[in-house]
């Protein structure tokens, strides 16, 4: 009976330590793998977006050669139609028209892919946003527990990195090579502690426990070219 | 009472006998956890570490340091940790009581792009 009693009492003592350290290492390793899952989620959508933003910022700023060329063509018309005779005033004319229609038509093309950049560029992060929260429904739902309070997400997109240096009709325009001034966006989540575990050890936790972790991306140039990349971009030594 | 005491002296025996094996399996048990959480803690920290090298960050290589040097009972040398060229790699090497020379090798190709991200979703 004494053998007894003694395995009795080892059995109670080192189970519950036992169950303990096991549910800490299947948490640890589900935590683990939850991380890298959100942290590659945020990089992929800021990512995406950043990439459309750089592909479209290199399309505009390859369209300036056509917008100086139409601009200096059009001042020698000009020069032409005061200063030529008759005839030469009107081929002169003619061949205007035809400068400030691929003007305008160049306009055109540049506001569509600004619109187009900014469009897809906000579609990615929608589906972030949109992908952010399908995640954490299935964090509660694999602890089946419901939320009481909601996750957030927040998604910061900088201002445009181009900017109009002048303009003739089409847009002739400049990107802001001024680190301060790069194309970043930052996104920042944060996720209820209640949503990581299950209720009983939920309830002894603090309300304002909470799971954060933040991505950026920016444009940066490397090279003769303008690629994106993941971080904030505050490396000052090389640009 | 001398079958009393003849069942104390196999009780004690058996005791003897079994707490060696209880406490050497307890202790397996331990270390394969201890293991199997190291083995993904390394694996995890040598990824951000890359990632964090890919950004261009200065502090890297010392946050890493400072995480491994928190694991107890585990050695772990970095191999390689550098930036060249277009290439990022971090290579760790980790060593448990029951886990010998594990290589763990991140590695990523630069400039990044947004599949890069999609491995393990």
């Amino acid at each position: 009976m004494n053998q007894s009693g003694f395995a009795s009492i080892v059995v109670i003592i080192a189970l519950p330590l036992v169950a303990l350290l096991l549910l800490g290492c299947f948490w640890t390793l589900w935590f683990l793998n939850q991380k890298k899952r959100m942290d590659n989620l945020c990089l992929e959508y800021a990512m995406s977006a950043q990439e459309i933003l750089v592909k479209n910022n290199n399309t505009i700023i390859a369209m300036n050669p056509e917008v100086r060329l139409l601009h200096h063509q059009k001042k020698a018309l000009n020069v032409l139609i005061l200063t030529g005779p008759p005839p030469v005033k009107l081929a002169a004319q003619a061949a205007k028209k035809w400068v400030v229609f691929s003007q305008k038509a160049l306009a055109k093309t540049q506001s569509a892919i600004l619109a187009q950049a900014n469009l897809r560029a906000r579609a990615a992060l929608y589906n972030l946003r949109r992908t952010f929260k399908v995640r954490v429904t299935e964090f509660h739902q694999f602890w089946k527990r419901p939320l009481r309070r909601q996750p957030r997400i927040s998604i910061v997109p900088k201002s445009s990195q181009l900017s109009v240096q002048w303009r003739d009709i089409a847009a002739f325009y400049e990107r802001k090579a001024k680190h301060h001034n790069r194309q970043a966006i930052h996104i920042q989540w944060r996720v209820p502690g209640e949503a990581l575990m299950p209720a009983w050890l939920a309830r002894r936790i603090s309300n304002k426990k909470y799971w954060q972790g933040q991505c950026s991306t920016h444009p940066h140039k490397g090279g003769h070219q303008w690629l994106a990349s993941i971080g904030k971009g505050n490396h000052s030594s090389k640009q | 009472m001398t079958l009393y005491f003849n069942k104390r002296g196999q009780a004690l025996v058996e005791t003897l006998v079994s707490l060696p094996v209880l406490m050497a399996g307890g202790a397996l048990v331990l270390a394969g956890l201890h293991s199997l959480c190291t083995f993904y803690l390394v694996d995890h920290w040598t990824y951000e570490s890359a990632l964090c090298l890919a950004q261009e960050k200065s502090t890297c290589r010392k946050e890493l340091d400072q995480r491994l040097m928190q694991i107890p009972y585990a050695s772990v040398a970095v191999r390689r940790f550098y930036k060249r060229g277009e290439t990022v790699e971090v290579r760790a090497q980790l060593s448990t009581p029951l886990l010998r020379n594990v290589v763990f090798n991140e590695s990523f190709r630069q400039p990044l792009s947004s599949g890069d991200f999609r491995r393990s979703q």
